[in-house]
């Protein structure tokens, strides 16, 4: 080895600590980098291939009623259909045997589970169904405890019969119990009968058409099959459209994805940030031996290349335990993420991009951050480099400096003053980790505005609505039999009855496009609801005079989509009943992502004319008088008891009770928040990274002055008091600049995120007690971050500084 | 006159390459309040090591060290710390007032760091020491605005600040021009005068020949120690 290798060496062991430091550094930036990148990478590839796998049906038509399998020739044998499947799910209760309570689920019955042709579910363990058992899915195992054995006893309007769990089941669409979805279950065709489902019927289709996939075209078929079963007489309740390439979650993904790019290059840029400071505080302490070295001949080049060659060792010593860090946490941040969407996440697996990533940006950044610092020191003359000033090279030659002291000299006791200003001495180091701490609280406040204005939203939105239950029924039901029940419950002060009915947009011929993968459905209300309404972004709501007109509100995201303006006139297919509509008003939807049916409101009484169908309800909204969720649930029990003792099945997606709705609203915008504060918090642990490095540096700097403190009577107490004070003041002043930023920032960004991440336009608020909550946490973070150097500089011994 | 210092057989050994140097050997010195001390020799003799016994800032492999009539061996670091803040005052060749406190907050730290004045006291008394050094006019300057010899007159009002009877000073005009060196020496001499005593390090013979007693260490003991008629 070389004596310039020997010294490259020597300088990383000799400062281990501050080594470790700048190594921790890049290793902290290059892990975030794999990380996200990684996540990106295989939370999309997998996603799609799942979906892939399970052949997804193009078009899906959930149907109101049963219909005769004799329905499918003609749709078979419609232009551009390349296959076509049924299936059946209908809601029923279980228990176990011997419990008291029953629960709602949703059963699955299909003709050949070995046959699947799309949407395939796969068996996790277990048998498919036979006669006399059923398989249950695997997110609901989990959720309900239910395991392979288990007796079940369920209830339907044909009477109740015990089946036991055979098989564990993956199904590819449910959705997660924990965002509110019901348990499902699978049965055989065989035991169908028993849940009044008739051989060779079905209540759902699944049809692929021919490649390739375009939507307009898969509209225009799926009109085309509504309309044949609207001769049939068999309504839809909404029609699901599928690109067969790209997973239906992939919207949610993509903006989670966009934060993550922004939060992984911010990451990276962090730890340069950190990385410089740790460069610039060794070169700081080199600056003798470069003198010596240039005395001896050494030149600015040779001299460069030896801080080069250690700060690309350190990049070295950095990414070999940061990428198989990254890969792993990737992997299974991926794996947590695609459990919500029940997609498995199979054997380990890597993105080869995140792997390039991390060399490439683990070796580039420190070097590339480093060269500044390198080339000033190395071009540094031999006078100035082994000059010694003694303490205080670094502070009151400006007029920020002279003006600091003054007045802290005014307001702080000595040691504070002291404390105070020597946060100010090496600007560039300061402005370095404040820039990471000010990112880290800025993110947080936005986040927590964000929050704050998803929760004011929700609360608009509760305002709007005056019913305390949303009752909603499996089959339309006689309205005077819903008012009559409803009523009999002494809380009860006002029933509304509505009317849902799955229906097809179209302006000028053109099928529209919709937020909503779901489809529409049309909420008929009467003309002089006052119980709900939602907010109206242009145009008016629905009135009195509206009865028996055909008008319509519509989503501003369908507006948006195909460029409606209130006065326009829609295309509206009633199942067979074609006519035009005309939009009075556009009103806010909020709803998270896209798996969903999309409201459109129009006056019952018009609705009742055009269909001839009086007197039923497809749900309920009522009036009562409950002061709390405890009222609230007793009032729900009460109700669902009263109309399951008249044999009328309640629709459990759309039956919630008010404010127990208001937290399923929330709840479906969890993973979104969790991940955001989630990264909030890896980049506050840069930040801490970034006190304690820049302190820590400090501490080094500082020796000689710690011995002249300790000289002239400071007690190790009042040293460690000194550097402590320094780090708070680091978080206090952290703080105090990321207010304003975070102020002026909020709003875009939480309307932006609100957009692209929840798919909804905020109502903004600027989060005030998160401001406090900052406050505890920075405080807190930069404590621990100055733990260690302050306690390292109490413990240096007088002497050890003095000859430093 | 009473002791204000006395050695007994102090010997101090540093480890070296898994052996134990010795640099200071049976030292044995006394020295009267209100003297003024200069000690000086070849570089790496022992003077330094001789100053940190003395300070407290190191202790004696064997030997006692005894100072305004405490024996620094015996005494915890803690109460080494206290001690150190109310008997000694100490001047560095390269000044090491704290970069970002003024002249005046740099006088009131050592002050507040034994916490025995009120803070107006404090102030007061501060203000009075620049004063004493001639820095009235400079003392809510920063260090970095004022010259070296400034400098050094203020480190020295802040090693009075707490009214130490012992003055150490460690090359003390080491880093200043002959004339700066002049009047920061007629500063110690005025000391002297008001009884406090000054044990200073130098490898300046005009100004060790300006004090009242000269010691020369070399190889680690003392070689010679000389009474001499003061200048000042």
């Amino acid at each position: 080895m070389n004596t310039l290798w020997r010294k490259v060496w020597a300088d990383l062991w000799v400062s281990k600590s501050r080594s470790l430091l700048a190594v921790i550094s890049i290793t902290m930036g290059v892990f975030c980098v794999g990380t996200l990148f990684g996540m990106i990478d295989l939370q999309l590839g997998k996603m799609d291939a799942a979906h892939q796998q399970s052949q997804p049906s193009h078009i899906n038509l959930i149907l109101r009623h049963d219909a005769d399998l004799a329905l499918l020739e003609p749709i078979k044998a419609l232009p551009g259909v390349s296959g076509v499947e049924t299936m059946t799910q209908l809601t029923v209760y279980f228990r176990h045997p011997g419990a008291s309570d029953w629960t709602l689920a949703t059963l699955i019955i299909r003709p050949d589970y070995a046959r699947q042709r799309f949407d395939k579910s796969v068996l996790q363990a277990g048998h498919w169904p036979t006669p006399g058992t059923v398989a249950i899915e695997n997110l609901s195992a989990q959720s309900s405890g239910l395991k392979l054995g288990d007796s079940i006893e369920f209830k339907s309007p044909m009477g109740s019969q015990t089946l036991q769990v055979d098989g564990i089941v993956r199904h590819p669409f449910v959705k997660p119990p924990k965002f509110g979805g019901q348990v499902h279950f699978f049965a055989s065709t065989t035991d169908a009968l028993q849940f009044g489902i008739a051989a060779n019927s079905f209540r759902q289709l699944l049809v692929q058409i021919d490649p390739p996939y375009k939507l307009d075209t898969t509209r225009s078929i799926a009109g085309q099959i509504r309309n044949i079963l609207a001769n049939q007489h068999i309504p839809v309740n909404a029609v699901l459209f599928q690109d067969p390439l790209r997973h239906w979650g992939r919207p949610f993904l993509a903006g989670v994805n966009g934060v993550l790019k922004l939060m992984a290059l911010s990451a990276l840029a962090l730890a340069s940030v950190l990385i410089l400071n740790s460069i610039s505080a060794h070169l700081v302490q080199q600056i003798r031996q470069i003198g010596v070295m240039k005395a001896l001949g050494g030149g600015t080049a040779s001299i460069a290349a030896i801080y080069l060659c250690e700060t690309l060792l350190m990049a070295l010593l950095a990414i070999v335990p940061a990428i198989p860090l990254g890969l792993a946490a990737a992997y299974f941040s991926s794996c947590h993420l695609l459990g919500l969407f029940n997609i498995d996440c199979g054997g380990f697996d890597y993105s080869p991009r995140a792997v390039v990533y991390m060399i490439a940006g683990g070796l580039l950044v420190p070097a590339l951050a480093a060269l500044g610092p390198i080339l000033r020191s190395a071009n540094l003359t031999v006078r100035v480099a082994i000059a010694d000033h003694g303490l205080g090279a670094d502070f009151g030659y400006s007029r920020v400096d002279i003006l600091l002291e003054r007045i802290a000299a005014r307001c702080l006791p000595t040691l504070y003053a002291a404390a105070f200003c020597n946060i100010f001495r090496r600007k560039l180091s300061l402005l370095l980790t404040q820039s990471v701490l000010v990112i880290a609280g800025s993110t947080f406040l936005v986040l927590m505005s964000l929050i704050a204005s998803l929760n004011l939203t929700l609360d608009h939105e509760m305002a709007r609505s005056q019913f305390a239950i949303r009752l909603s029924f499996v089959a339309d039901q006689n309205e005077q039999q819903v008012l009559d029940i409803a009523n009999a419950l002494p809380a009860t002060e006002r029933v509304e009855n509505w009317q849902r009915l799955a229906i097809e947009m179209s302006k000028e011929g053109t099928a529209l496009r919709q937020k909503g993968n779901l489809g529409a459905q049309l909420l008929a209300l009467p003309s002089v609801s006052s119980l709900y309404q939602p907010l109206i972004e242009s145009g008016r709501w629905l009135q009195a005079g509206d009865a028996g007109k055909r008008v319509l509100v519509v989503s501003s995201d369908t507006a948006k989509l195909n460029g409606i303006k209130v006065g326009d006139s829609l295309e509206i297919a009633l199942g067979s009943i074609r006519q035009d509509w005309r939009v009075i008003g556009i009103y806010r939807w909020l709803v998270a992502g896209s798996y969903a049916v999309e409201p459109v409101y129009a006056p019952l009484e018009t609705l009742r004319a055009i269909t001839h169908v009086k007197d039923m309800a497809s749900f309920s909204l009522i009036q009562a008088a409950i002061k709390n969720r405890a009222e609230e649930a007793d009032y729900l029990e009460q109700l669902k008891q009263r109309f399951q003792d008249q044999h009328i099945l309640l629709d459990v997606y759309n039956t919630q009770a008010k404010l127990e709705q208001r937290q399923f609203s929330r709840n479906q915008f969890n993973p979104v928040l969790g991940t955001l504060l989630g990264l909030a918090a890896m980049i506050a642990a840069v930040g801490g990274i970034g006190v304690t490095g820049a302190l820590a540096i400090n501490v080094m700097q500082r020796t000689r002055e710690i011995g002249v403190l300790y000289a002239i009577g400071a007690s190790s107490k009042t040293v460690y008091r000194l550097f402590l004070l320094e780090g708070l003041l680091h978080g206090l002043a952290a703080w105090l600049l990321s207010i304003p930023l975070a102020y002026l920032a909020a709003e875009p960004i939480a309307r932006e995120l609100g957009k692209t991440m929840l798919g909804i336009d905020l109502d903004f608020a600027f989060d005030l007690n998160a401001v406090f909550y900052w406050l505890g946490i920075v405080l807190l973070l930069t404590w621990i971050a100055s733990y260690w150097p302050a306690r390292k500089a109490a413990r240096l011994t007088v002497r050890e500084c003095l000859q430093h | 006159m009473s002791k204000i210092i006395e050695f007994k057989q102090v010997y101090k050994d540093y480890p070296q390459a898994g052996t134990q140097q010795t640099v200071l050997y049976d030292i044995n010195l006394t020295a009267d309040a209100g003297e003024f001390v200069a000690i000086v020799g070849p570089s790496g003799n022992g003077k330094s090591t001789l100053l940190n016994l003395l300070t407290g800032i190191d202790r004696p492999s064997r030997g006692e060290v005894i100072v305004n009539g405490t024996a620094l061996q015996k005494l915890a670091n803690h109460k080494l710390t206290a001690w150190r803040g109310l008997n000694v005052g100490i001047v560095f060749q390269f000044f090491q007032l704290l970069p970002t406190l003024s002249l005046l907050q740099n006088t009131v730290l050592p002050m507040d760091f034994l916490g025995k004045l009120t803070k107006p006291q404090r102030n007061e008394r501060a203000k009075m020491l620049l004063e004493r050094v001639g820095l009235a006019a400079e003392m809510h300057r920063l260090p970095s605005q004022i010259s070296g010899g400034q400098q050094q007159r203020a480190a020295i009002a802040r090693a009075l600040a707490n009214d130490p009877p012992l003055i150490v000073a460690d090359e003390p005009t080491g880093n200043l021009d002959a004339a700066t060196s002049d009047s920061v020496f007629e500063l110690f001499a005025h000391l002297r005068d008001q009884g406090k005593t000054l044990v200073m390090v130098t490898h300046n013979e005009v100004l060790a020949n300006a004090a009242s007693r000269k010691i020369e260490i070399r190889c680690g003991r003392i070689h010679a120690d000389t009474s001499l008629e003061p200048l000042y």
